[in-house]
């Protein structure tokens, strides 16, 4: 597996506050990336050290590049939307076809416009003109239409409602995915991205969480759906989250085999919206028992 | 190439005021002609009835015709200097506030193509506009005022003059580029400004000279500081304003004797001679250093995190 993205110790600092500390992970070619944090994890600030848009410790090669010092040079490969509603307002729906066309060699025109046929969104309207999901969707028929290596996506979807989300992803998945691109996406509504990826890495307090493989969750997380009368015995094996749910206690594992867990009540494999919750609050309540 | 064409043409669809402001330049001038004072039967200049003009030989005709062509440029020429200098103060600043740099980093151009690009658009192509602009606008109105002429005693007057029409066209096009050039240093230092003021540019390009300004006067009680910028402001234009401006009342003897000079009032408009003027290429290293930051400040700066 070739790797796209190479990340080795990556800090950032904001004034006195650590945005990333100490960061290290690999996004392999053909991966979906859910890189998936609370608010103010740290998400954006890995995205923008990847797309050379702020300088960071350590070392940090993207497509074989420095995103800092070769940064002109990655953006013919790489493509991002780094927030909704970015594409200036005055702008009209073809010149921005005009403009993407005029600087970017890998731009399909007719793509682009195959995909706009589709919307309601005329090419004589401005941006100021159009909603926030067909603004979304301009911006994803220009960046569709680009041939990238990578795409990176920072929450593409805030603030739409679920129509245009899901047509968001799905466009996303069918269109333009094609196991030779690299997706890396984040947000912090799980749910919404939850069956796109191939692999997630949970960033919290600027550091890397959980980094794994969708299809290794299964293997390595187990959730055991038990009663009060078994809940000793379940705690005994050491859940790193537990909660009540009517009046069923949820206890998830890591590295706990079925066959110990199986005795004790139904087992799940945890969905990564799930997984995502208890490792936070597993965390937090790991911080809070500190001094 | 292509992809700098394509950068500066997305700055005239931002800034529309790059292309309406000439325009109406060019449509006040040209109903101002249609409603204007000139008569079939006279001239008049602030009041006074100009008869020196029909009795002038073939000469003097082809210079009025000269200082017509080349005055035409004067009110355009103003007029972009004030849309320039929003133009420059809003071109990197926009862009950060309403946060769409993230989508114009977001493809291949580098950082120092877009400065380009914005430089390329203030110092080439507005001029380039404002002078097609101007050459139309000189062209009607003096097929208007021609109209007007016809049939009086000044028909002859008005007699169109193909070498004096190059001549002129040719000395507006030469003034632009140096104005470009002459310019240049205050043009990126306002750009410069408009990449690195979190708000409020136009206080930030105004303040700092300002303080200079009057620190200089208040401890060392001079005024130098004062009188380069004066001197960078308004160089260009202190050359061409020189001429009729000695307070004398224009009474029908001086206007006469002045008519006599107007082959210097053309000579005035011809401002090549600065090409020679080593404070010009002074300017052009100080506006380079002044790119070379606003590079910079457009690669490193990061405050689009909200």
């Amino acid at each position: 597996m070739t790797s796209v993205i190479e990340a080795r110790s990556v800090s950032k600092n904001y004034g006195t506050q650590r945005a990333l500390d100490n960061v290290s992970f690999t996004v392999g070619q053909g991966r979906i990336v859910g890189l998936i944090g609370p608010n103010g994890a740290g998400k954006t600030t890995a995205l923008k050290a990847v797309l050379g848009l702020t300088p960071f410790d350590g070392t940090l090669s993207v497509l074989g590049r420095d995103p800092m010092s070769q940064r002109d040079d990655l953006m013919h490969d790489v493509c991002f939307i780094a927030d909704v509603a970015v594409l200036p307002k005055w702008l009209r729906v073809r010149n921005a076809l005009d403009f993407v066309q005029g600087v970017h060699p890998r731009f399909n025109r007719t793509r682009a416009e195959e995909f706009l046929r589709k919307t309601d969104i005329k090419m004589t309207s401005r941006v100021r003109e159009l909603s926030k999901g067909m603004i979304t969707q301009l911006h994803l028929a220009l960046i569709l239409a680009i041939d990238a290596k990578l795409l990176v996506l920072d929450e593409p979807t805030l603030g739409l409602d679920l129509l245009y989300r899901r047509s968001f992803y799905d466009t996303l998945l069918n269109d333009y995915f094609d196991h030779e691109r690299t997706i890396v996406i984040t947000t912090h509504q799980v749910e919404e991205v939850e069956n796109l990826l191939t692999d997630v890495l949970f960033i919290q307090h600027g550091r890397i969480a959980l980094d794994t493989p969708v299809e290794a969750i299964s293997e390595r997380f187990t959730q055991l759906v038990t009663t009060a009368a078994n809940a000793d015995a379940a705690r005994a094996l050491q859940p790193f989250h537990e909660r009540e749910v009517f009046g069923r206690i949820a206890m998830t594992y890591e590295h706990v085999s079925a066959e110990a867990l199986s005795p004790l009540g139904e087992l799940h494999t945890p969905s990564i919206a799930d997984l995502f919750v208890a490792r936070m609050q597993a965390s937090q309540a790991a911080k809070g028992a500190r001094p | 190439m292509n992809a700098l064409a394509t950068l500066v043409r997305r700055e005239f669809w931002e800034h529309r005021g790059l292309w309406i402001a000439p325009l109406v330049v060019a449509i006040v001038l040209v109903v101002g002609s249609v409603f204007s004072g000139v008569h079939g039967g006279h001239i008049q200049i602030n009041g006074q009835e100009l008869n020196a003009l029909a009795a002038m030989n073939d000469e003097r005709r082809a210079e009025v015709f000269g200082l017509f062509i080349g005055g035409m440029m004067i009110p355009h020429m103003i007029v972009m200097l004030v849309v320039l200098f929003f133009y420059l103060s809003d071109a990197l600043y926009g862009e950060r506030k309403d946060r769409s740099i993230l989508f114009w980093k977001s493809l291949p151009v580098s950082d120092a193509n877009t400065v380009v690009s914005k430089l390329v658009t203030a110092l080439i192509a507005a001029p380039l506009i404002a002078f097609a602009a101007s050459a139309v606008t000189g062209l009607l109105c003096y097929l208007i005022i021609k109209a007007k002429l016809s049939g009086s005693a000044f028909d002859g007057f008005s007699a169109w003059n193909s070498a004096m029409w190059l001549r002129m066209t040719g000395i507006i096009l030469m003034d632009l580029f140096i104005a470009s050039l002459w310019y240049a240093p205050l043009g990126t230092y306002v750009l410069l400004v408009s990449g690195w003021a979190k708000r409020t540019v136009i206080l930030w390009v105004v303040l700092p000279p300002l303080v200079v300004v009057i620190t200089e006067r208040w401890f060392l009680s001079s005024s130098y500081f004062a009188h380069f910028l004066g001197y960078r402001i308004t160089g260009l234009f202190s050359r061409m304003g020189t001429q009729f401006d000695d307070g004398a009342p224009m009474k029908g003897a001086v206007i006469h004797d002045r008519m006599a000079h107007l082959g210097g009032a053309l000579e005035k408009l011809n401002l090549s001679p600065l090409l020679m003027n080593p404070d010009l290429w002074l300017g052009l290293l100080a506006a380079a250093v002044m790119v070379l930051i606003t590079i910079r400040l457009r690669r490193y700066r990061d405050d689009t995190s909200g």
